[in-house]
C-alpha cells in the first residue's frame, strides 16, 4: 500500500472556491497562491466528506477516514487520511484553431511530476524547457499559437516523457473526445505568462438580482462572481497519516467511493456550478496506445 | 454576421460533446428534470452581457454555442411561482440565507436543430431618447441595432435533486409540471413581453 494517493480533478461545469466578498472588481474573487496567483481550492475535505457521507453511509468509515464530527460532544479524533489543497494542473483557454487549449507552464509540471514521483520528467522540464515569455510549446504542430488574444510564437522542443505524462493526464477527462483532446492541444508557457493567464482569463460572470415588483435589477443588485472555467484540470494529494494505525484499507475505501464520480466543490452548487470528476491516479491497462 | 453563424452548422461535434456529457451526469445523479424543449420562436439570454455588438447573448466559454444558465434558470422559476402566489409552497427548493436550496439547476444546453438569426431594433427617434429637448419627428435616421439570437434548437433542461435533501414524488410530479408551464407559458430569458424565450415540446 502506498503512503500517498493522488487524484485528479477534470472541472465538468465551472468551479467556484471562494474567498468571500473582495472590495476588487470582481466582488467574488477565486481562492488563489499567494505567491504565484494560481488558483487553488482549499476546502477539499470538506467536500470530499460531503460526499463520502451520502455515499458510503458508513458513519464508522466517514469518522476513521476524516476524524470525529466536532458537534458529537465526546473526545474528537483526528482523520487518518490527510488532503492537501487543490492546485492547477491544465487551465483551458480559447483558441481559434483547436475551438479551446489547454495552458500549463514548467512549474506546475515539475510540482505534479514531483507529486506523482516522475523523477525523469522533473530532469526533462528542468534541463529542456526553457521558454520566453513570448513563446509557447505546443505539443501539437504549429508556428504561431493564439491564446484569445495574445499571439505567441511555437519553439520546437522535444520532450517525450513529459508528453508521456500528459497522456496519461488524458485519463481523467469523462468522454473519449476530450481524453484524445488533451493528448495533443496543450500548450506549456512561461511560468509568468502562466500566471497573467490564469489571473486575466478565467471567467467573470455578472450576476442580477431583479426585484420582483417592479421587474428592475434591485439597488446593489449586481456583483460579479469568477469561476474556474469547464474542463479545468486539478490534483490534490491524500496522505496516509502519522498516527495511522496500519489502517490501509482506508486509502483504497476512499479512493473506491470517489474514484470515477461526479462530486460538488466550492459555491454556487444549485445554479450547477461545481461539478468535477475525480480520478485516481495509478498504472491501469489501456496506457499502451500513447 | 450571417457568415460566421453559418458556420456553426458545421460544429455539430460541439453539440455531441455537450450532450454525451449530460448524459453521464444523468447516470451518476438522477435528474427529477430531464427535458428536451424546442424554442418557439426566438431566444434570448444574456442581453447585458459584454459583446462587440451592443446587446450580448451567453455563449459557453469553451464551446462558443449558446447556454441558459442555471441561475436564470432558478430564478426564472422562482419569480414564475411567485407570480402565481405558489412561491412559499416551493420555497424550500430554492433555498435562502440560512438554508441552501434543494434542487440544482443545470445551464440548459443546446443539444440540436441548433441555428442563431441576426434580429434588430429600430429606433427612429434616437435623438428624443437620448436627450430631452429633441422633439420626436420624422427627419430623424432610424438607427438600427443588430445583434444574435437564438433562432432555432433544442434545449435540454437538466434538473437535480441534493444528494442530502429528499423531496417526495408527488411534489416532484408537481415541480415538474410548473417548470414545463414556465417554459411553455412565462418564457425564459430577455424580451419575454414580445414573445421571446417561450419553448414548445419536442414531438418525436
Amino acid at each position: 500500500m502506498e503512503e500517498k494517493q493522488v487524484f485528479l480533478l477534470y472541472a465538468e461545469t465551472q468551479v467556484h472556491a471562494g474567498t468571500g466578498f473582495e472590495t476588487g472588481v470582481v466582488d467574488l474573487p477565486i481562492q488563489r497562491e499567494r505567491t504565484t496567483k494560481f488558483p487553488v481550492i482549499q476546502g477539499i475535505k470538506g467536500a470530499l466528506r460531503a460526499y463520502f457521507r451520502v455515499n458510503s453511509k458508513d458513519k464508522g468509515k466517514e469518522i476513521e477516514i476524516f476524524g470525529s464530527d466536532p458537534e458529537s460532544g465526546e473526545e474528537t479524533k483526528p482523520g487518518n487520511l490527510n488532503f492537501s489543497e487543490a492546485k492547477i494542473l491544465l487551465f483551458p483557454v480559447r483558441n481559434p484553431d483547436k475551438l479551446f487549449v489547454w495552458v500549463t507552464c514548467p512549474l506546475v509540471l515539475v510540482r505534479f511530476a514531483k507529486a506523482v514521483d516522475e523523477e525523469e520528467v522533473i530532469k526533462e522540464i528542468e534541463e529542456r524547457a526553457k521558454i520566453d515569455y513570448d513563446k509557447c510549446l505546443p505539443l501539437f504542430d504549429a508556428r504561431k499559437v493564439y491564446l484569445e488574444e495574445i499571439k505567441l510564437e511555437a519553439v520546437d522542443i522535444d520532450l517525450p516523457k513529459t508528453r508521456r505524462l500528459i497522456a496519461k493526464i488524458s485519463r481523467c477527462a469523462p468522454i473519449d473526445y476530450l481524453k484524445n483532446k488533451i493528448k495533443s492541444d496543450v500548450v506549456i508557457v512561461n511560468d509568468t505568462l502562466f500566471s497573467e493567464i490564469v489571473q486575466s482569463m478565467t471567467e467573470v460572470v455578472p450576476r442580477i438580482r431583479i426585484n420582483r415588483e417592479t421587474k428592475t435589477v434591485e439597488e446593489g443588485g449586481l456583483w460579479y462572481e469568477e469561476y474556474l472555467p469547464q474542463d479545468t484540470v486539478m490534483y490534490f494529494v491524500v496522505r496516509k497519516s502519522y498516527y495511522n494505525n496500519m489502517k490501509d484499507s482506508l486509502m483504497e475505501t476512499f479512493k473506491s467511493t470517489v474514484h470515477g464520480n461526479l462530486v460538488n466543490i466550492g459555491g454556487k452548487e444549485t445554479v450547477g456550478k461545481g461539478m468535477v470528476w475525480i480520478y485516481a491516479w495509478g498504472d491501469e491497462d489501456g496506457d499502451s496506445q500513447s | 454576421m450571417i457568415d460566421l453563424l453559418q458556420n456553426l452548422k458545421e460544429k455539430k461535434y460541439i453539440l455531441d460533446i455537450l450532450q454525451t456529457r449530460r448524459k453521464l451526469i444523468h447516470e451518476k445523479r438522477k435528474p427529477i428534470i430531464n427535458l428536451k424543449m424546442k424554442v418557439r420562436s426566438k431566444l434570448l439570454v444574456g442581453a447585458g452581457s459584454p459583446s462587440p455588438v451592443e446587446v450580448g447573448i451567453t455563449l459557453s466559454r469553451n464551446y462558443g454555442v449558446p447556454v441558459i444558465p442555471g441561475s436564470a434558470i432558478k430564478g426564472t422559476f422562482a419569480s414564475f411561482l411567485y407570480e402565481n402566489g405558489e412561491f412559499d409552497k416551493f420555497s424550500h427548493i430554492f433555498g435562502d440565507e440560512e438554508k441552501e436550496g434543494a434542487l440544482i439547476f443545470l445551464d440548459a444546453i443546446p443539444v440540436s436543430d441548433l441555428r442563431l438569426s441576426v434580429d434588430i431594433i429600430n429606433p427612429h427617434f434616437q435623438p428624443y431618447y437620448m436627450q430631452e429637448k429633441s422633439p420626436p419627428n420624422d427627419w430623424y435616421d432610424p438607427v438600427p441595432v443588430k445583434y444574435i439570437v437564438v433562432g432555432e434548437g433544442i434545449f435540454q433542461f437538466t434538473v437535480l435533486e441534493d444528494l442530502e435533501r429528499s423531496i417526495k414524488d408527488s411534489e416532484k410530479k408537481e415541480i415538474k409540471e410548473r417548470f414545463i408551464e414556465m417554459l411553455k407559458v412565462y418564457g425564459l430569458g430577455a424580451k419575454t413581453n414580445y414573445g421571446y424565450g417561450r419553448f414548445n415540446d419536442v414531438l418525436s
